[in-house]
């Protein structure tokens, strides 16, 4: 299983691609790439689904058709990490991304129950370094919006981080117009 | 390749402890540290937890005296390693990890249902690294034993592997007194 053998810098996008075509990473693996490695994803919980879903009618309503919103897609988040964001709201068309995944967002959202250190202390670097303007990491454990924006790439950390709930206005700086408040994220049922 | 800046960003596992002191890490979020990256812990479904379980009451039945066992506890794999490995048979008793965690050990196991390919991909680079001598992955899917031996800990990986199933012996270099078939790694409903 020479395969496995891989340097003290772990997989780059290529070699974890290879991994795929030569089968050694199944279409029904679970997995991300994170700083070189190689990760399992959590099997989702219901709550979890339910919440990704919502954000994405939620974002694609306030964001209009012309705006791709895209859930639990791969994403290239630079040389070394391949993660699949829970919604990514992505330039261009959808036609843009058929031979290529995208590398360049508006915006990340992930949702976390389990993944929370995991969300906040990995993913926010990998974020951070790549450019992404607006990271929102929702936390269900307190419903709460955690809001990283302003990137340092170099520093590989955001310059800004805001903690929003109820009523508090969510910063996306690439649609300044748009105004989209903390619960919005928050699926309610009827009876709430 | 790694600049020496990348380097610097992944975290070690003295940072590590101290971002559970500062409570960036709280206790109940359940994360290890791989090659100086936070990764989750999927929640454990019931099957997982038999399964490690059930592991350790078959070790447990044929482990020497002066080793224990360790179920689901930090293991210091190295400088930017801090797995909890499923199951860790280490040598000692537990007083002798009072002030610290083992950076040794001579058996460890993974019980994988979902984790299979990173505890094959990422984990096995890491526990042959820091040089432990037998690594067996317990795969539920498909009821093998992946039996990881002879580790180069230089170029990070195992130079045999073996996938066992029914009756074949799980031979261990630090335990040879260990006398244990592929079989007895799953567990089995009694009624």
């Amino acid at each position: 299983m020479n395969e496995h053998v891989v340097g003290s810098e772990g997989y780059d996008t290529t070699s974890y691609f290879a991994l795929v075509e030569c089968g050694i990473l199944a279409p029904d693996d679970r997995v991300e790439l994170l700083e070189g490695l190689i990760v399992s994803m959590a099997p989702p919980s219901p709550l979890h689904n339910a919440v990704v879903h919502h954000v994405g009618q939620v974002l694609a309503r306030k964001l209009g058709p012309d705006t791709l919103v895209r859930t639990q897609m791969t994403f290239l988040a630079g040389p070394k990490s391949v993660p699949e964001p829970d919604v990514a709201v992505v330039p261009g068309r959808n036609t843009d991304y058929l031979r290529r995944h995208p590398s360049k967002v508006h915006l990340l959202v992930e949702i976390a129950d389990s993944s929370l250190a995991q969300d906040r202390l990995t993913k926010t670097a990998i974020y951070a370094r790549c450019g992404v303007p607006d990271y929102w990491l929702v936390n269900l454990r307190d419903e709460s919006v955690e809001c990283f924006s302003e990137p340092d790439q170099i520093g590989r950390r955001y310059m800004r981080s805001e903690r929003a709930t109820g009523a508090m206005r969510l910063p996306l700086g690439a649609f300044p117009d748009v105004v989209i408040e903390a619960h919005e994220l928050f699926p309610q049922s009827p009876e709430e | 390749m790694s600049t020496p800046q990348e380097t610097a960003h992944r975290i070690d596992a003295v940072r590590y402890f101290e971002l559970v002191e500062e409570g960036l890490i709280a206790p109940d979020d359940r994360v290890e540290l791989l090659e100086g990256v936070i990764v989750s812990m999927p929640p454990q479904s019931p099957l997982h937890a038999a399964a490690v379980m059930w592991v350790e009451q078959k070790l447990r039945e044929t482990l020497p005296a002066g080793t224990s066992i360790r179920i689901q506890m930090p293991f210091m794999a190295g400088a930017f390693s801090v797995p909890e490995p499923d199951v860790a048979v280490v040598p000692g008793c537990v007083s002798d990890y009072i002030d610290r965690h083992p950076a040794k050990a001579l058996l460890v196991v993974e019980v994988a249902v979902s984790t299979a390919v990173q505890d094959r991909l990422t984990k096995a680079p890491i526990y042959a690294r820091c040089g432990v001598p037998d690594y067996w992955i317990v795969n539920l899917r498909d009821e093998r034993v992946e039996c990881f031996s002879q580790p180069d800990p230089i170029g990070r990986r195992y130079m045999r592997t073996e996938r066992l199933s029914g009756k074949a012996a799980l031979a261990l270099a630090a335990l040879p007194e260990l006398h244990i078939v592929a079989a007895d790694l799953f567990p089995r409903r009694v009624h």
